[in-house]
């Protein structure tokens, strides 16, 4: 399942770099140089209409009002807008093919990030990869004019950073997550939806300001700042709008979709393939758009060359590590900084222990992890290990359920998770049977042949009553020689009938080590709403009816 | 009121069915659903969300639509 959320978040990677992201840079390059088209007015209409398009798609439900309230969606809404200005000024100083390989320099600050904040590692072969890319964008730095290096050389950092920061904020997006994990789609639209909204609320404020002041500026402005003329420019509107809802939104939803799965760093890799899709798409094209490809020099072509193969070679090592992923990393982290996890993890672990006896293979089975994975944490001296987010959910929740609300011995409800189910039942069924057993002639059994005799006839008959009842029912030791049995969805004629064969069940003699052991078991039953109207009081009922049942024998 | 025996009766309701509800304050009072109320409220406030910033959304780009509509 994991594997293949990973697989996917790859596969859309590279469909919305090679494919929405490449065709988009088509569209916006034409409205530049054909429809000649204000850049700001064009990206606010387009971020505008993206937005509204997500959020219809995603309707009315869940995390709206958290992503509102959320600084990550106004941090990426911030950051969009710096980015904006960034790479504006960067085609500006370097031009706009160069500036494309220039801004692949975001991978190197975000493998860093990813090293340095989050504790992920670096292989070998991504270093290579980084060094790649590195000597690439060096390249591409190196032939530029000596009078603008240092400003291309700050640019190239300053988008470097935001773009990181852009990246990782996609994938740590909290509304976003909680969406994810709740694997709905619309959900997952209406969160970015709303992450649009203020992106493009930004650039509008941003756009109507300077149409503005150039409206009042008595001396002529730079063509980048936008007038009120270029918001009635209806190719521009219209091509913008084509843009917004064909290749903004499906590419927003990518970037954030891809780096919460394959993670910010990867997906930045991946983005390294952008400049080539663009320049393969505008071929593609050229005979329809009617605009001529860019030239390169030999020294933008080896830099380009570099920073793709580069890469390359960093999103191949990711997969590829991904895929020999040992089992440690699966479950595991180094959580230096957090001993509330690892204290946690210790505490779940012994509990299991101390409730199985020390058996780590029931235990594993328990929570759902390899025998692997609990001796790691046993063996880890230093107190280090701590089960990662995602497994500690799953093993809290296993833990819960197979663990604290269970017999250890019968692997039956104990009491307590037998007292949560029958609440929970409560308010879903509209009618249960609960038997109450307990079990006569077992006392001699321990005194004849032992405790462990015990145990052994305590666990048949526990199977015994699965094999009667594998559905629709709750069956729990209670402590002792007690049993309950409740019957979903099933009236009193039912149950009833059923009181008979589970005497039979229990007369069964039970065969151990050579001996025959013979025992019984006195039933009471009580049935909601026949007899309370209370459903929690159906165990006191059914323990009434039998005690006077064994009282009768 | 038993809150307990009127939860039994009334199974919860689905959650997009509540987001589809109209007036929902009709709806707690009429079915006395006060068992429900933290989630209806949450619902509220949650749409109420989603009906602000949509028209927002659908202001802004009208706007858009109507200047290039003057402007020709």
């Amino acid at each position: 399942m994991e594997d293949k959320k990973l697989l996917w978040g790859w596969v859309l990677a590279f469909l919305g770099v090679f494919v929405v992201e490449g065709l988009s840079k088509v569209f916006i390059a034409y409205s530049g140089q054909v429809i000649d088209s204000n850049p700001i007015v064009f990206t606010c209409v387009t971020f505008n209409i993206s937005a509204l398009i997500l959020l219809l798609i995603g309707g009315k439900g869940k995390l709206s009002k958290e992503t509102m309230r959320s600084l990550q969606t106004w941090g990426y809404g911030f950051v969009m807008l710096a980015l904006y200005i960034i790479a504006f000024l960067l085609f500006k100083e370097a031009g706009a093919a160069e500036g494309g390989f220039l801004q692949r320099a975001s991978v190197i600050f975000s493998v860093f990030a990813a090293w340095l904040f989050f504790d992920r590692k670096v292989s070998l072969v991504k270093v290579i990869g980084l060094i790649i890319v590195g000597a690439g964008v060096f390249l591409m730095i190196s032939g530029t004019p000596k009078d603008n290096l240092a400003s291309v050389l700050l640019l190239v950092i300053l988008w470097g950073f935001f773009h990181a920061i852009r990246a990782f904020i996609a994938e740590m997006h909290a509304p976003h997550a909680k969406a994810a994990s709740l694997q709905d789609p619309r959900t997952r639209a209406r969160v970015i939806g709303f992450v649009m909204f203020v992106v493009s609320l930004f650039f509008t404020i941003v756009s109507l300001t300077l149409a503005f002041i150039n409206y009042l500026s008595l001396e002529s402005m730079p063509e980048i700042i936008p007038s009120f003329d270029d918001f009635t420019n209806k190719q521009t509107i219209i091509m913008a709008m084509l843009v917004g809802v064909l290749f903004t939104a499906p590419l927003r939803v990518i970037e954030f979709t891809s780096s919460h799965t394959i993670k910010a760093e990867n997906f930045l890799a991946v983005s390294c393939f952008a400049s080539v899709a663009t320049l393969f798409w505008q071929w593609i094209t050229s005979p329809i758009t009617g605009m001529t490809l860019a030239e390169f020099s030999t020294l933008d072509m080896l830099s380009g060359v570099l920073v793709v193969l580069g890469g390359f070679i960093l999103a191949c090592s990711s997969i590829f590590v991904k895929s020999k992923k040992n089992i440690f990393e699966q479950y595991l982290k180094y959580s230096a900084q957090d001993l509330e996890s690892v204290e946690e993890t210790r505490e779940i672990i012994a509990n299991s222990l101390e409730h199985f006896k020390s058996d780590l293979s029931k235990t594993a089975k328990a929570l759902g992890v390899s025998i692997n994975v609990l001796e790691a944490v046993l063996s880890d001296k230093e107190r280090l290990l701590s089960f990662n987010d995602n497994t500690l959910r799953n093993v809290a929740r296993s833990y819960r359920k197979n663990v604290a609300g269970s017999d250890a011995l019968t692997g039956l409800l104990n009491r307590a998770g037998f007292m949560t189910a029958l609440k929970a039942a409560s308010f879903e069924s509209d009618k249960l049977s609960l038997f109450f057993i307990d079990l006569n002639k077992f006392k001699p059994v321990n005194d004849t042949y032992g405790h462990e005799a015990g145990d052994f006839v305590l666990q048949e008959i526990a199977k015994r009553l699965r094999t009667l009842f594998p559905k629709k029912s709750l069956i729990t030791r209670l402590g002792g020689d007690e049993y309950c049995i409740l019957l979903l969805g099933q009236d009193k004629l039912y149950a009833e009938a059923k009181i008979e064969i589970i005497s039979k069940e229990l007369e069964k003699a039970i065969s151990y080590k050579d001996n025959l052991i013979q025992i019984s078991g006195s039933i009471g039953l009580a049935s909601y709403p026949e007899d309370t109207e209370n459903a929690e009081e159906l165990i006191n009922l059914a323990d009434k009816k039998m005690y006077t049942e064994k009282k009768e024998r | 009121m038993n809150n307990k025996k009127e939860r039994r009766k009334n199974y919860p309701m689905d959650e997009q069915e509540m987001y589809n509800l109209s007036p929902i304050d009709q709806f707690i009072e009429k079915e006395r659903r006060h068992d429900e109320l933290d989630r209806l409220n949450e619902v509220i406030q949650q749409k109420r969300v989603w009906l602000t910033v949509v028209g927002l959304s659908l202001c802004i780009n009208l706007v858009f639509v109507i200047i290039v509509l003057l402007g020709e």
